[in-house]
């Protein structure tokens, strides 16, 4: 097992390098020059001689080649260089933004496993009946909804309606922005901070939710099914007793990777949610940094996205051993 | 995005091969129909598909104006009225022309997009799991570094090279849809590979291509039929949520999800702009979702 | 955002610039406001704001006077900082000059060199004094090669100031302080009389000495916690969420003398993503004020105060490129006159922003001075006349090979105006298509040469007719040439307008050389002017200032009793 885990680990340099050399050269394809673009081409004509000076200055008229070295060298020393646009610390801005999606994201998939597990479970212990039925047409019809609409709606009915008809202060929920920023051990919300965390939270977490019901009915479905579980049945343990200890584990094999998948696209799901919600979070800024060809903070952006992926990624499939006992991590043909 | 469900627990690890009966290369279309038929939504998924795909071959029959048409008399946000069933836009355009139009653009790109994401990932997915060793690594790493990449990124570079239109969705969603179906077909592969009768046929000499496609593959048609279908329906969303951040189709392409974009400022004043492009999507979506299920349902060997 | 963009990025980027110069603190004076009609209630003094309406979708890139060149920052820059001049705009249709930090200003007479006298005992919110020096080293810090920005070139103006931006010479050459007589001397690289103006935009602000010292640190400088002279200063940096504005007690007063000591404590500006979720915010109370997303404007009248009545001074048209051989040059203009009576700008104002724009005349605006209505002969609709115009320029032997594209930036809602232009010369037989580019490009791409019909905009940068004569449309300047308006009697004409004193003479020039850009060459598409866009809860706050700069008079900005 450690030496599966070191594995991994290594495994990550060559993903991050492809990942990110990728991205860098991608930058460069793209149309439209990038200095003019730093320096506010894109609302209006600028001086050639502004241009010229900004490209000198971000070193942008240096070759390709020596501009993909210099950054590595550069990121190696995590020193991850200044936004193109305001000049911040592409680090501290990370920082902040990186947090802030951090714990909506936890929230939003505490929220999928918790209701998504549990829906999932009951609808495939009860099959064929009122409950299931209706699960099944709410599972698939929360994972139709675009994600966009559903927040500018939940504003409105949380936040804007309660406001314009005088409903009580206790009552009402935020519209947007982070709020106070109050956090109790890191990930719990403190304050008034929750009446902000609660829509972002809810909205993001609606599609994967669904999905996360609906992926742990068929394979509860399945694994109730199975040969092992004829077996135990046979044995005369309780339909409880052989669901939770056998079924249960096997079941949720498919739903941790679903879950695992989810930590790393949250960011491209979070996109939508956080530029409703104006939630400063990482997927707020990527959309816009790569329209305003901010090449430091999509590179920083990037890499710190591949690395937690990967981990995440690396506890998912660690977590299959303790699933099923059966799988040995590190065989040949299982990566 | 988030992915779509493979099927069960042999989807991801090698469980034990009762999952799938021996010999049975395909399970009999008869008996998928009528198990199908027993699912009352996904009939009814079925039958509003069927209408939608009549909506976009019939459109120019069906829609009373054209869908950059703006008819006299000149009427702007207008509400459902019996001249315009679903009211008019912020320009004077009918919107159930639109709508019907648009069912063109979203099916095309819902198809178009899976088709290339399920040749990828077969193709990918039936590769390292048949093969093996380093071409498996191969494959995974790959998947890892697209998985790294954050998939807006993608859509944003892609939209900028080639222009921001149905095509670029259609490719920027094929590039990334793959990623689910790999793991499917490359677990099924990996399982079925230990088969015995995969064993008896390679001993008996079958050329490991025949092997494949006749044997292996068929048995993993399965998850890749289910997860094509909905793999449609998120292509939809998808493809709005791209409008909704600029990406994708422009005026005065008639997509739901560019319509839903525009619409969303109007959740107040003139809701119906919202409302009939989001119930579009979302009863086409919900569609596809349903009939994936029954069709998932009726091909299972072990259900009843 | 991408593409995905709200409205204020509509009024102020997207083509131009929307800076104004002056009004850095105080446009007008005492009970004078730049809106009519200001009815204010009782009001009480301090307060505190939460504005969502001016940063929609980013946090401003800069809001350091020397680099900024967006409107959205420009609110925060002004409150900050308080310039040579300032414009008086009490009355809309004749914006005056006036000095502000200058105690007082005169041009030689050929208008080539300028004096200004500096006041006595202003000083930045830490207590450093402001003496022509701190002019002549915030200058010398604007024109550093290595920091200068997009405005820079402004600099060309003032002699020995492209030398510097160069990076040939040490120093401006024609700039002269005298700290003992308090005298700041400019000597211009050519006559022009409108120079007073130019002076009190906010690339000419002072800086303090811990700003200009070491050019080092000149980047970070906004970052930090930046020090000013106006009537406002920051509470703490700036982050990407909001910037915080506290009451200055050292602040000098505005341009005339007016200290506003009961004005806002606290100013907090919040940045949203969007128009709509700031609208929202403001329908939930969690903001108060916000931008108005087109499709809320008649929400926004019933239910929320507004500055929709203030004329902007902006311009929204389509450049007609004179060296594209589908629509420019001689040979093409009746076509381009069939044009522009075709469309029916009445109902692009009505269907695209309900009503709340201008519907143009000219190009220039209402407002600046020697503004006269109605220039534009071919402006209004007039579908038989483009028929025939059409059909005249047909018989010459004019054949149209493929639709003439109509080109704009995607995502900034120019779509639907593209569509009703399309729709509206199918009318009259003309063919046209959409051509939308993405935004990030749209404008290098022009300059290469792609324009056939393309969108533009223009905010007066200050208020002078030559800021739209001159650098939209003359030879030397920089847009001049991406659009290929070609005419040397214009040019001349333009010249002749800048370098004369005589304000009445100025005006009939700068409308002669507009008649000739619009009748006789054709070679812009006016559409509409723009109009305020803020709302504010109007049971919270009492008085709320939009001038027609697009600015929000901070120091004046008042909360009802």
């Amino acid at each position: 097992m450690p030496s599966y885990i070191i594995r991994r680990l290594l495994l990550l340099i060559p993903t991050v390098f492809v990942a990110l050399s990728f991205l860098f050269f991608l930058f460069f394809l793209l149309p439209g020059d990038p200095v003019d673009l730093i320096v506010g081409g894109a609302d209006r004509t600028v001086d050639p001689g502004v241009i010229a000076r900004a490209r000198a200055r971000y070193g942008l008229d240096d070759p390709i080649l020596v501009q993909f070295k210099d950054y590595w060298l550069r990121t190696l020393r995590w020193d991850l260089g200044e936004s193109f646009l305001n000049g911040r610390s592409v680090n501290e801005l990370l920082g902040e933004r990186a947090v802030n999606s951090a714990r909506l994201s936890v929230w939003a998939i505490i929220i999928e496993i918790i209701v998504g597990i549990t829906v999932g479970l009951i609808s495939a212990i009860k099959r064929y009946s009122i409950a299931d039925k209706l699960t099944t047409i709410g599972t698939a019809a929360a994972a139709a909804v675009p994600v966009f609409v559903l927040g500018f709606v939940f504003q409105y009915l949380f936040a804007v309606y309660p406001n314009q008809h005088n409903w009580p202060e206790w009552a009402r929920l935020r519209t947007s922005r982070l709020g106070p920023d109050e956090w109790f051990l890191f990930f719990i919300p403190q304050g008034e901070q929750w009446r902000y965390l609660i829509l972002p939270a809810l909205t993001l977490a609606c599609v994967s939710t669904a999905l996360a019901a609906r992926m742990m009915r068929g394979s509860m479905l399945e694994v109730l099914q199975a040969d092992y579980m004829r077996t135990a049945r046979s044995k005369g343990l309780t339909e409880r007793a052989i669901v939770v200890r056998h079924g249960l584990r096997n079941a949720l094999i498919p739903v941790v990777t679903l879950i695992g998948l989810d930590f790393g696209t949250v960011i491209g799901a979070a996109v939508l949610t956080e530029t409703v919600f104006s939630w400063p979070g990482l997927g707020f800024t990527i959309a816009d940094a790569v329209g305003d060809r901010d090449l430091p903070v999509i590179l920083g952006l990037t890499l710190v996205v591949v690395i937690v992926y990967a981990l995440v990624n690396l506890l998912v499939d660690i977590s299959y051993a303790w699933f099923d006992p059966r799988i040995r991590l590190g065989e040949r043909g299982k990566s | 995005m988030t992915v779509i469900e493979p099927t069960g627990p042999s989807a991801a690890t090698s469980a034990e091969p009762g999952v799938l009966q021996l010999g049975e290369a395909k399970p009999l279309r008869t008996e998928v129909w009528r198990r199908f038929r027993k699912n009352k939504l996904a009939v009814a998924g079925l039958i509003f598909l069927m209408l939608v795909i009549l909506a976009a071959i019939f459109a120019d029959l069906i829609a009373p104006y054209g869908f950059t048409d703006r008819p006299l008399p000149r009427t702007y946000r207008a509400g459902p009225s019996g001249a315009h069933w679903f009211g008019t836009d912020a320009i004077g355009r009918d919107l159930f022309s639109r709508i019907v139009y648009g069912a063109r653009v979203s099916l095309k790109v819902g198809i178009l997009a899976t088709s290339l994401s399920l040749t990828i990932g077969i193709l990918l997915g039936a590769v390292a799991g048949y093969f093996g060793g380093w071409l498996d690594t191969l494959a995974m790493r790959l998947t890892d570094v697209f998985l790294a990449i954050p998939y807006i990124i993608l859509a944003v570079a892609i939209a900028t090279l080639f222009g921001r239109s149905e095509n670029s969705i259609i490719i920027v969603l094929g590039l990334t849809g793959w990623l689910a179906i790999v793991r499917i077909v490359r677990a099924t592969f990996l399982s079925l590979k230990q088969l015995e009768y995969v064993e008896a046929a390679r001993a008996l000499g079958f050329g490991r291509w025949r092997i494949i496609t006749r044997h292996v593959l068929p048995n993993a048609l399965q998850p890749i039929i289910v997860y094509g279908t909905i793999s449609v329906g998120t292509a939809i969303l998808a493809e709005a949520a791209l409008s909704f951040l600029g990406v994708g189709p422009q005026d005065p392409t008639p997509a739901w999800g560019l319509m839903v974009a525009q619409g969303k400022g109007d959740l107040v004043s003139a809701s119906h702009l919202l409302f009939f492009p989001g119930a579009a999507i979302f009863l086409t979506v919900l569609a596809f979702v349903l009939v994936g299920d029954g069709l998932r349902d009726a091909l299972d060997p072990k259900m009843r | 955002m991408s593409r995905r963009r709200s409205f204020a990025r509509l009024l102020a980027p997207l083509v131009a610039l929307a800076m104004l110069a002056a009004a850095c603190g105080g446009g007008d004076g005492g009970d004078d406001s730049a809106t009519p009609g200001d009815d204010v209630g009782e009001t009480q003094a301090g307060g505190e704001l939460v504005d969502g309406g001016t940063f929609l979708g980013d946090p401003p890139e800069h809001i350091d006077p020397a680099l900024n060149s967006t409107l959205d920052a420009y609110q925060v820059v002004n409150a900050l900082y308080d310039g040579l001049t300032d414009i008086d705009a009490s009355d809309p249709d004749n914006p005056k000059v006036r000095p502000h930090v200058a105690e007082s200003f005169e041009a030689n007479d050929d208008a080539s060199e300028w004096t200004y006298k500096i006041k006595e005992g202003v000083t930045f919110s830490n207590g450093e004094e402001i003496l022509p020096s701190t002019f002549q080293k915030s200058w010398e810090r604007a024109t550093n090669p290595d920091f200068a920005g997009d405005y820079s070139y402004l600099f060309n103006f003032i002699k020995g100031g492209k030398e510097k931006l160069d990076g040939k010479a040490q120093t401006i050459a024609g700039v002269k302080a005298d700290d003992a007589t308090r005298t700041l001397t400019v000597t211009l690289s050519a006559p022009y009389s409108n120079f007073d103006a130019v002076s009190g935009f906010q690339l000419f602000m002072p800086m303090p000495s811990e700003a200009t010292s070491d050019p080092a640190t000149f980047a970070a400088y906004e970052n930090g916690l930046m020090i000013g002279n106006g009537p406002y200063k920051l509470e703490k940096p700036r982050t990407d969420q909001e910037i915080a504005l506290v009451k200055s007690d050292t602040w000098a007063g505005d341009a005339d003398g007016e200290k506003w000591e009961d004005r806002l404590d606290k100013i907090t500006f919040q940045v949203t993503a969007d128009a709509d979720t700031s609208y929202n915010a403001l329908g939930a109370g969690e903001v108060d004020t916000a931008n108005i997303p087109p499709a809320r404007v008649d929400d926004a009248e019933s239910n929320w105060g507004t500055t929709l009545d203030v004329d902007i001074l902006g311009s929204y048209h389509y450049f007609f490129n004179g060296r594209n051989p589908i629509v420019g040059g001689e040979k093409n203009k009746l076509l381009r006159q069939a044009i522009s009576q075709a469309i029916d700008r009445d109902e692009i104002n009505e269907a695209v922003y309900n009503g709340s724009r201008n519907v143009s005349t000219g190009i220039t605006p209402p407002g600046i001075p020697g503004f006269a209505k109605g220039i534009c002969e071919f402006c209004a609709l007039d579908v038989k006349a483009a028929k025939k115009a059409f059909a005249d320029w047909q018989a010459a032997g004019g054949k149209l090979a493929a639709p003439i594209p109509i080109q704009f930036n995607a995502d900034n809602g120019h779509e639907p105006v593209a569509q009703i232009l399309i729709d509206n010369l199918k009318e009259v037989g003309i063919q046209a298509v959409a051509q939308p580019f993405p935004s990030e490009t749209y404008f290098s791409q022009l300059a290469e040469g792609a324009c056939v019909i393309c969108r533009a905009g223009w905010f007066a940068d200050y208020p002078t007719y030559d800021n739209f004569m001159y650098d939209l449309f003359h030879g030397e300047s920089l847009d001049g040439n991406n659009y290929g308006f070609q005419s040397e009697k214009f040019d001349k004409i333009v010249d002749e307008g800048k370098a004369t004193v005589d304000k009445e003479k100025q005006a009939k020039l700068f409308q002669e050389a507009e008649k000739v850009l619009l009748n006789e060459e054709i070679g812009v598409l006016p559409i509409n002017w723009y109009r305020g866009d803020y709302a504010y809860d109007k049971d919270k706050i009492a008085k709320f200032t939009q001038t027609n700069f697009g600015l929000i008079l901070w120091e004046q900005v008042a909360l009802a009793a």
